[in-house]
């Protein structure tokens, strides 16, 4: 054996280190393969962290803090939960957590079933129907600042093109004080949701009315179900897992209503028409009390988390179905 | 293993970027605080009282103010490029922040300190709120030879901002008084004169209801930035009665207090002004007037501007609408509300000699005649004066129709809102309340529930 080959490894040495280098290899390219989707995702990561999760805990210690904004730069000394307390005995609190909850109920059930009542009439296909589909999309693509005060304006009863509209229409609502009632004043804030999403939803139920195959309906005719049946136990069960969605969406939004309230009503008459995220807002940024506003805050984001949580559960329902 | 040592691996990045983020925001600067009169340079002075020789020259400043597109502030700043930045070489440049959010973010600027801003203005309520943020003004003032002695006394107690050692933290720079607006029309062809009282200025009220398919009067009952209390405040201190008493406690639901709101909440239940005001703020209430479809309106005195622009406002309307003093109650002085807006010098500025130069330019009394005089573009022209020998002078006055005399007048007994840091919670408690009895609740329960409100923020609810 000359010295060369002394210094040769043997063939089962040889395919060791190659096993060794290869198993080396692999694991960096499995460890990289498992690494590109975080780094795919770090950018949203970053940007979820930066404009949501601080902001979110941030205020959630605000809200064990006393801070108003005109008395320190920084936040306080800990209060615990001295804030949270201060609001259930509230009674403000109480009127925005109630003006919400009528609220949502009243602008999710208008909203839901006026859009699948333009849904089930878009369904059937008509000269109009894809240009009428087309302009839906249109009362929610206007900024909610102008809807509000174009609302707000236009049903002045002074100059205002609705109030006049309407008292011509509907004689006996001539002299209503639309804004100025507050049950009209609640109405208005309501139907200016439902103007905005009652379109939207349609939309969206369109895309559900159009995945239930044609010919399910047609054996439904065929075996002497009329239209309001074929709606009945046909339409309805097949939509109700959308519906379900639209109606968790809709309601999230509704609880977070704010810009009608700011532009169309500043919450009045009286209070008649302040939501919860509108007081939240008076607080923080009108008294500068940042440490009860943060507070609040956080008592709708346990709402809405409590709605998505269970939306989520709803979805993963339906999924595993 | 693996998998969770590189979930561990890939968590930590953003547990970084968030601890960065946190410290970042803890780590807030706070900059040292120096004495103006430290900070400024001294030397000549030209004939508007600034530093000859351009020391500040090449430097950018930046003014947090709201609306400056409107008359009495777009003049003011095409001044500034067309004066000042020649005298001095200071460039200025002026924010536009929407009123809605501007009390907000001045509040947040004084408060945070973030240094994006050399020079705030401020309506007078929110003094106390701005103070903690704004250099004292006293001393460079002394060293500058300026003084407040030619604003009215409403304005003077404005710029202390509250302050009980009676500190001078701003400079008025424009300011109003509560007015009465009429058409001189209906007014002469019901032989009617501008009110002395307010029982008169209700009988003709009365008058004009039954004789003009006209609002009587175009009034602000609804909830929006306290407008509603600005003609209840002239009743109620003409009454002799304030919103507090000498020793701080709550006043207005007094006899005098009662007496005052239950004339003006009389003047929409009686309906002289229409069902709808009871939504409206200022914009609502002076639209209806711009439009003809009212005989009175009570606003503000720079209001004038536009009920006399002929492009802003019916025909008819310009050649008719006559400014005239608040009236007051019987027997007892007229009290106007007097509204001031101020500027001061941030703390937070790198560059305070700069803005303390243009402050003192801005608010010279040459430099506001000047402005007032402009009749050039109607679109910048405005007769708003706070100085008061701008309000008595003669050429002032027939440039802009006697209205800065009718200021200065209804500025002698004027008053200012309180500059406190719970004006906000306060105010909101008490125009809730005015909006509640124009709906029709009782004014006593009304106003013992606002005073039950605001003894409980005075004592300093949730703190």
């Amino acid at each position: 054996m000359t010295a060369a080959t002394a210094e040769q490894p043997t063939r089962p040495e040889r395919a060791q280190r190659v096993s060794a280098k290869g198993t080396r290899r692999s694991g960096r390219r499995r460890r990289r393969n498992l690494a590109v989707p975080y780094a795919h995702l770090a950018p949203a990561l970053i940007a979820i962290v930066l404009t949501t999760v601080y902001p979110l805990v941030s205020a959630l210690v605000t809200s064990f803090r006393h801070w108003r904004l005109n008395e320190t730069r920084t936040p306080g000394r800990f209060v615990g939960f001295d804030q949270y307390v201060r609001a259930f005995h509230d009674g403000t609190f109480f009127n925005s957590v109630w003006v919400t909850a009528w609220f949502t109920l009243l602008s999710v059930t208008l909203s839901v079933g006026l859009g699948l009542a333009i849904a089930l009439i878009l369904n059937r296909r008509g000269p109009l129907t894809a240009l009428t589909k087309a302009l839906l999309i249109l009362p929610f693509a206007v900024a909610p600042a102008l809807k509000g005060f174009s609302w707000r304006f236009m049903l002045n009863p002074d100059h205002g093109v609705y109030d006049k509209m309407i008292g011509a229409v509907l004689p006996f609502t001539a002299d209503v004080n639309w804004l100025g009632e507050p049950f009209w004043a609640q109405v208005v804030v309501v139907l200016t949701e439902v103007w905005g999403w009652a379109p939207l939803i349609a939309l969206m139920l369109l895309g559900g009315l159009g995945s239930i195959p044609p010919e399910v309906h047609e054996a439904a005719r065929v075996d002497g179900c009329g239209a309001w049946q074929r709606f009945r136990y046909v339409t309805w069960p097949l939509l109700r897992p959308l519906l379900l969605i639209v109606i968790f969406l809709k309601a999230v939004f509704s609880l977070k209503l704010f810009d009608q309230v700011v532009t169309i009503t500043g919450g009045g008459p009286g209070r008649a028409t302040e939501t919860l995220n509108f007081y939240a807002y008076a607080q923080g940024f009108k008294f500068l009390d940042i440490g009860y506003a943060s507070a609040i805050s956080w008592i709708l984001v346990v709402v809405l988390g409590v709605l998505a949580a269970l939306y989520l559960f709803i979805m993963a329902r339906q999924e595993a179905k | 293993m693996r998998l969770a040592l590189l979930r561990r691996r890939a968590t930590r990045p953003v547990a970084l970027a968030l601890a960065g983020v946190l410290l970042a925001g803890g780590c807030a600067t706070a900059r040292a605080d120096h004495d103006l009169t430290e900070v400024v340079r001294t030397g000549a002075l030209d004939d508007m009282g600034l530093l000859t020789g351009k020391p500040y020259g090449g430097q950018k400043i930046r003014l947090l103010i709201c609306c400056n597109t409107t008359a009495q502030f777009l003049g003011l700043r095409e001044r500034t490029g067309k004066e000042f930045t020649p005298r001095t070489g200071i460039e200025v440049e002026w924010a536009n922040i929407p009123y809605e959010s501007f009390l907000q973010k001045i509040v947040a600027e004084s408060a945070l300190g973030t240094g994006t801003y050399d020079l705030v203005a401020w309506t007078d309520a929110f003094g106390a709120s701005v103070r903690a943020g704004v250099q004292p003004l006293d001393g460079v003032m002394k060293q500058s030879g300026m003084n407040l002695n030619d604003f009215p006394p409403p304005f003077r107690e404005a710029a202390t901002a509250g302050d009980p050692k009676g500190t001078v933290y701003g400079i008025p720079f424009r300011g109003f008084a509560y007015a009465f607006y009429y058409r001189k029309d209906t007014y002469d062809k019901l032989g009617m004169k501008p009110p002395e009282t307010w029982d008169e200025y209700i009988s003709q009220l009365d008058k004009l209801k039954k004789s003009d398919s006209r609002h009587p009067l175009a009034g602000q009952y609804g909830r929006g930035s306290g407008q509603n209390l600005f003609t209840w405040l002239s009743m109620l201190w003409s009454n002799g009665g304030d919103l507090f008493d000498k020793d701080g406690r709550v006043a207005f639901d007094r006899p005098e207090g009662i007496e005052a709101t239950e004339k003006y909440i009389s003047m929409v239940r009686k309906q002289y002004s229409p069902p709808a005001s009871t939504n409206w703020t200022e914009t609502e209430a002076t639209q209806s007037m711009e439009q003809g479809n009212a005989n009175t309106v009570l606003t503000w005195t720079w209001q004038y501007e536009d009920f006399s622009n002929p492009q802003k406002v019916k025909p008819d309307v310009a050649e008719n609408v006559l400014p005239a003093q608040l009236p007051g109650m019987p027997g007892k002085a007229r009290v106007s509300y007097g509204m001031t807006w101020l500027m001061g010098v941030l703390r937070s500025s790198e560059k305070q000699g700069a803005a303390w130069e243009y402050l003192k330019w801005l608010t010279n009394p040459k430099t506001e005649r000047a402005v007032a005089l402009d009749k050039s573009d109607p679109e910048k022209a405005t007769g708003v004066a706070v100085h008061v020998s701008n309000m008595l002078d003669e050429e002032v006055n027939k440039a802009n129709r006697g209205v800065p005399k009718l200021q200065e007048v209804a500025l002698r007994n004027g008053r200012i809102i309180p500059t406190s840091l719970d004006w906000p919670q306060i105010q909101d408690a008490l125009e809730v309340a005015i909006n509640k009895m124009a709906h029709g609740a009782d004014v006593r329960t009304e106003l013992a529930a606002a005073a039950k409100r605001i003894r409980q923020i005075n004592e300093g609810e949730g703190n």
